[in-house]
């Protein structure tokens, strides 16, 4: 045996046994739906192994799909994939249909989302789906049409959603690996950015009768903190069963968010990754047009959102050279503030500390946990990229040691 | 020998940039970003590959002695552990001696170890010494991510690039 082979011989979690499975859904007990969709990601493991999924393949379950639900015959043409994102596989096509009551005539641009085997983000199409429904006519989302839950004619899970028109990048500015740190310049940061806080605020005030419709979405209880802890075990339970190899500083992190985890005052309707690059806008007149990738949204506290948009990682500076825009829109001062007024309600300074911390948890869960292991499996369309997006990991640590050392002083 | 990793390296990278590139103007985007990343991907290993031993041979020791701290702390409370430390230790002491020790070997102890200093940090939860033990686990590791950050500037991603040491900096300083 080489030492490679010996390397890799150790790693238990690659092809997990039941025990190891069960042993670490035992310890950290996260939402329902959560569970279901990491269970299954671990017995995939034990599958076959990924297989490119070509576009005619894809095209065909879709047309499967949309027949099944519709129940007459349609034609899909003009189909391609979709670049962007780093979790999932895209393809646009037109849907040439007769509308859901069979008498209409139609040519639909609509967007096919599905999983690879493994991805940066392992979530449940259930959801997504749910909440493109619930946050219609709120924020601009694309529509959700159709779902393929359980794969029975995709692959993998996946959904269908209406072709959003916009750009995610600047002509002036198009080369950012999923929009980190993206500059808008400061004519279209103008108009973006109180565009940026009010859709904000209209998530986080949602009518808290639309969670009715979020039937795959654990409902917190306001005045209790069991659902924040779920959530860090959400970020726990993706570490453990992910990681390549192990980090004493997210031990030290998990104990103290679950010792800090404070109490939700108001249920809000959480994005989960608000931030630039993340949203499709009019380049001409600068209105956002579509807010994208909602696969993390969550029903918690509203400081999630907050301190994620506001993270370094994704900000750069302004022009002066001093301040630093959050999400490449404002201070995080003036964001806050902006956000108070919009929302009427109040950004508290505590439980930004919480979540600036909870955050950095997640996003090294996610670039040096889920995103390691998959392309370290293989298991992606795009594995150069979730490859090459470890490469945030350390800088990240080092974020989080300054910002856990501030928080236990 | 012909044929080191290095030519192997140069010849793909320059038929990748000079030749394909250039012929995938008005490919679709998804395409081009992936292509892209790979030459990223393989200048980095280009960059790195000459470093590579001694960068986790430095990885090992450093893991090494912050085991050997750890153990101190927790050793009364948590003898098993740290007698599993210690014997990891000298497995590790014994890999950086054994002239055909690959990287994949050091990885392998460097690993262990990493396990081994998380679960003292899991186990002294409600402990008396939990905070001091925290505090220090905290300070070694950070004290490391340097090195760490250093070892993946080439990939572009790190905002402070030019605040960081160069890695020949990071490994001349350790003997390495």
């Amino acid at each position: 045996m080489t030492a490679l082979e010996r390397l890799k011989a150790s790693d238990s979690r690659e092809q997990p046994s039941d025990a190891l499975i069960e042993s670490i859904r035992a310890a950290y007990p996260t939402e329902r739906e959560v569970d279901a969709v990491f269970t299954r990601k671990m017995q995939r493991r034990n599958g076959p192994p990924f297989q490119q999924i070509t576009l005619p393949r894809l095209i065909d379950g879709a047309r499967q799909l949309i027949e099944a639900n519709l129940g007459y015959s349609v034609t899909i043409s003009e189909a391609k994939w979709l670049s962007g994102g780093a979790s999932k596989l895209q393809a646009v096509f037109v849907l040439n249909w007769r509308g859901f009551e069979g008498n209409a005539s139609l040519a639909t641009k609509m967007v096919l989302r599905t999983e690879p085997a493994a991805s940066i983000t392992e979530s449940s199409r259930r959801r997504e789906f749910e909440v493109l429904k619930a946050v219609a006519g709120i924020v601009p989302a694309p529509e959700s049409y159709w779902i393929d839950e359980d794969a029975t004619y995709l692959p993998y899970p996946g959904i269908v959603l209406g072709f959003c028109k916009g750009v995610a990048k600047p002509s002036l500015d198009a080369d950012k690996v999923s929009g980190l740190g993206q500059n808008y310049g400061p004519e279209l940061r103008n108009k973006l950015a109180p565009q940026f806080v009010h859709y904000l605020a209209k998530l986080h005030t949602i009518d808290p009768q639309r969670f009715a419709m979020l039937t795959s979405f654990d409902v917190p209880t306001p005045g209790s903190n069991e659902a924040v802890i779920k959530q860090v075990n959400y970020i726990r339970r993706m570490w453990e069963e992910d990681r390549l190899e192990d980090e004493p500083i997210m031990e030290v992190t998990y104990k103290w968010l679950i010792k800090h985890a404070p109490v939700i005052d108001h249920v809000s309707l959480i994005h989960g990754d608000y931030r630039n690059g993340n949203f499709l806008f009019d380049e001409q007149s600068g209105e956002i047009t579509t807010w994208l990738d909602w696969e993390g949204a969550v029903l918690g506290d509203r400081h999630r959102d907050l301190t994620y948009a506001t993270m370094d990682t994704f900000g750069h500076l302004a022009e002066d050279g001093t301040t630093r825009l959050a999400s490449g829109m404002m201070s995080k001062t003036e964001l806050f503030s902006a956000y108070e007024k919009a929302s009427g309600l109040k950004v508290d300074p505590v439980r930004l500390t919480y979540y600036n911390i909870y955050n950095r948890y997640l996003l090294l869960g996610l670039i040096m946990g889920s995103s390691a292991r998959a392309s370290y499996g293989a298991r992606t369309h795009q594995d150069v990229l979730t490859n090459y997006l470890t490469a945030l990991g350390y800088q990240n640590l080092s974020e989080l040691c300054d910002s856990l050392k501030e928080a236990i002083q | 020998m012909i044929q080191t990793f290095d030519t192997q390296l140069e010849v793909s990278l320059r038929a990748l940039q000079d030749v394909v590139a250039p012929a995938l103007s008005g490919a679709e985007n998804h395409v081009l970003e992936q292509f892209n990343l790979a030459l990223a991907t393989l200048s980095f290993l280009r960059q790195r590959l000459p470093y590579a031993r001694g960068y986790h041979r430095l990885e090992l020791q450093h893991f090494m002695d912050c085991s050997a701290a750890v153990r101190n702390l927790i050793a009364a409370d948590q003898p098993e552990l740290a007698t599993q430390m210690k014997t990891t230790e000298s497995l590790g002491s014994q890999e950086l001696v054994r002239p055909e020790a690959e990287i994949e070997d050091y990885l392998l102890v460097a690993r262990k170890l990493r396990e081994l200093i998380n679960d003292s940090v899991k186990m002294a939860n409600g402990k008396p010494y939990e905070a001091e033990l925290d505090a220090f686990v905290c300070r070694q590791q950070q004290a490391f991510l340097p090195a760490q950050r250093a070892w993946c500037a080439p990939l572009g991603l790190d905002t402070e690039a030019d605040k960081l040491p160069s890695i020949d900096d990071v490994l001349s300083r350790s003997g390495n």
